[in-house]
């Protein structure tokens, strides 16, 4: 049981992985994009941060980047859609900036649950 | 021919030939001309040297008739041979006086007998030449003139000299005197030929002369010599100056006249013949380097075309790599939320019932899907060319020119270049140009109608500042190409969405969209990255941002 704030542009997106990890017994509050986030994070300090790459106002990255120097401790887990906007170079590029995993969409239900759940045990130890 | 008529000089060389040719005619008709004055002058020396001969013969042969009638009869009484001497005297003109010497050489007989009785009975050879002549006649036995002498009574005489024989021994002498003026005068005047002067010389002495001009006779005199019973005269004869003013015809001026003016007409022709076949060459000239500008502005506009195309099909297939990576994008979001939500309400039904199944085949089919869109998108990532190093600069002022017909005259272009030597990137040259393509078109759309659009370039290091606002950049150093606009600018709404695909702000049909997400691809690509800043009714500012190629360190 962690709780997650999910960073997605993407309504559609945004809402089925609040259920899918809410499902899973997380708690899960959903920001839009990066500013929307940084304002979330002023008031929660979630265990895990899932975010987009590639987003309008402040993408990923920057945001990541943002987080790791606010708040060293989060857990970080990008997830990208892939495109021709979002080089597979990127994912490795977060990966260095500080997010801790890194998926492609469409992403693994099983294998996305199971990172959040070593994330969080990692965080207790 | 052609050959010919390059050869410096012409003109003067066919003007030396006809003056030449003028000159030698002109030269020949005076030659003939004084030729023919010469002849006729000679034929009138000889004409007057006849005519006054045959009247010498004339008058001596009747002269030595009565001298033959004197031997025959062994003399001739008086009153005879006066009256044969009368006639004889009234035939003749010119004669004064026939007398008779004796054998004595003494003068007995004179006719006429009046105003001549003083010369009876005195010598015949009173004076040298007489007596010259007295003896030459003895001498040869016929008849002598002497030398000119001059008369007693006035005048000057030719004496003709008559040696009459008897039984072979000298009887005397007939003797003629003549007035030779007045009997040369008979001669030639009788006989004259018009137009020409005469002067008779004897010894050096002239004995007659008709007209007097030294110039004339210098110059067209003939001589013709009159040997005749003893005497020796020179004859002269030279033509009057109306005769040689007669003989003088406009020909020969008319010809150098006409020589010279067709002369001067050769020059002149030559000339200009020259002068246009020149004039001609010349316009050839011009002609060819013409026709080869003419060729080379068209290998150029070739070239202009080709990269046009070239652009074009690349702007093409970048659109599509880019339509195609957008898609793949959102395509990927609606599949995964659908798979995502199918799989969740799968897992809120019983297995083995037809719901369970029906959604299992849901998510094999959106699975499909992801199948094709990451096909989708391996296609739209096969759009990566073969980088090369290129001068920004270089790529900036081609896609200038190729833009320069599609500007509008109300909008300015300035260019600021602050980067000092190279500038190198590693990249394609179609894929950039494409960018600035479509930067600049936006630019210019944005401006309503007059404007300026500023391209300034300049290189920045990659510090410490640098690289937390561009995490992705790790590059050292960067060439940086700074295109402004002084069009309306974007609200923030609008600039926060600007390189999302198929977004524009333009009317249906006006734009697809892709052009600034399209840059922002090929920008990425180029491993570089894209920043806009604008401010609503102030215009635009993009920011491009190239990893420098630096020869020595990339090898």
């Amino acid at each position: 049981m962690a709780s997650i704030l999910l960073v997605e542009d993407d309504e559609f997106v945004r809402d089925m992985l609040c259920q899918m990890l809410t499902r899973a017994s997380h708690e899960v509050k959903g920001a839009i994009d990066g500013e929307d986030a940084l304002e979330k994070l002023r008031t929660m300090q979630p265990d895990v941060m899932i975010t987009d790459i590639i987003m309008p106002r402040k993408s990923g990255t920057a945001l990541i980047s943002e987080v790791k120097k606010k708040h060293p401790d989060m857990k970080i887990i990008a997830i990208s859609g892939g495109g021709r906007l979002d080089p597979e170079g990127y994912l490795d590029l977060s990966e260095s900036l500080g997010a801790h995993v890194s998926f492609k969409k469409p992403v693994d239900k099983e294998a996305l649950l199971m990172a959040i759940d070593l994330l969080k045990i990692s965080e207790n130890e | 021919m052609k050959q010919l008529r390059h050869i410096k000089g012409l003109p003067l060389l066919v003007g030396v030939i006809s003056l030449t040719i003028t000159l030698l005619l002109w030269q020949a008709l005076m030659i003939q001309r004084e030729t023919s004055i010469n002849r006729f002058t000679l034929l009138a020396a000889k004409s007057v040297k006849s005519e006054i001969a045959n009247r010498l013969l004339f008058q001596v042969n009747s002269l030595a008739r009565m001298a033959k009638r004197w031997e025959s009869h062994k003399g001739t009484p008086k009153n005879e041979w006066v009256a044969d001497a009368q006639a004889h005297v009234m035939g003749y003109t010119g004669y004064k006086g026939i007398e008779w010497v004796d054998p004595s050489l003494h003068i007995r007989w004179i006719v006429p007998e009046q105003g001549n009785h003083e010369f009876e009975n005195i010598p015949a050879g009173f004076e040298p030449k007489r007596m010259q002549a007295i003896e030459k006649a003895q001498q040869t036995k016929s008849p002598i003139i002497g030398q000119v002498v001059d008369l007693l009574e006035g005048g000057r005489g030719l004496l003709t000299f008559v040696p009459m024989y008897v039984n072979e021994q000298f009887n005397g002498f007939i003797l003629g005197v003549a007035d030779v003026d007045e009997f040369l005068d008979d001669v030639i005047s009788d006989h004259t030929i018009p137009g020409y002067n005469i002067r008779i010389t004897e010894n050096g002495q002239v004995i007659y002369q008709r007209g007097n001009d030294e110039q004339l006779d210098r110059q067209w005199g003939y001589d013709a010599t009159l040997a005749l019973y003893g005497i020796q005269w020179q004859i002269r004869v030279w033509p009057e100056q109306v005769l040689v003013a007669e003989s003088k015809s406009i020909l020969p001026n008319l010809l150098l006249s006409v020589g010279l003016i067709i002369t001067a007409l050769l020059i002149f022709t030559t000339q200009f013949s020259q002068m246009t076949s020149q004039q001609a060459k010349e316009i050839a000239k011009v002609n060819e380097n013409l026709q080869k500008e003419i060729n080379e502005r068209e290998l150029a506009e070739q070239a202009k075309d080709k990269m046009k195309q070239a652009l074009l099909q690349s702007q093409k297939m970048q659109a599509i790599g880019t339509l195609a990576g957008g898609i793949a994008h959102d395509f990927n979001n609606i599949l995964y939320s659908m798979i995502g939500y199918v799989e969740m309400a799968r897992d809120d039904v019983e297995p083995d019932t037809l719901v369970y199944d029906n959604l299992s085949k849901v998510i094999s089919v959106g699975e499909r899907g992801q199948e094709l869109v990451s096909r989708l998108l391996s296609f739209s990532r096969q759009q990566q060319h073969d980088f090369k190093p290129l001068s920004i600069r270089e790529v900036i002022n081609s896609t200038l020119i190729l833009l320069k017909p599609t500007l509008p005259a109300s909008i300015a272009i300035e260019q600021r270049d602050e980067i000092e030597g190279e500038d190198l990137v590693l990249g394609g040259h179609t894929e950039l140009q494409q960018v600035l393509v479509n930067i600049v078109s936006n630019a210019v759309d944005a401006i309503d109608d007059q404007g300026k659009i500023t391209l300034c370039l300049y290189r920045i290091e990659a510090d410490d500042a640098f690289r937390e606002r561009f995490v992705k950049l790790r590059k050292p150093s960067y060439l940086v190409l700074e295109i402004t606009d002084t069009g309306g600018g974007m609200p923030q709404h609008v600039l926060t969405r600007i390189f999302e695909p198929f977004f524009t702000t333009k009317e249906v049909g006006k734009g697809t969209g892709l052009g600034l997400a399209t840059a922002l691809g090929i920008v990425h690509d180029h491993n570089g990255e894209m920043t806009v800043e604008s401010k609503e009714g102030q215009g635009t500012k993009i920011f491009i941002y190239l990893p420098e190629y630096k020869v020595k360190e990339e090898e």
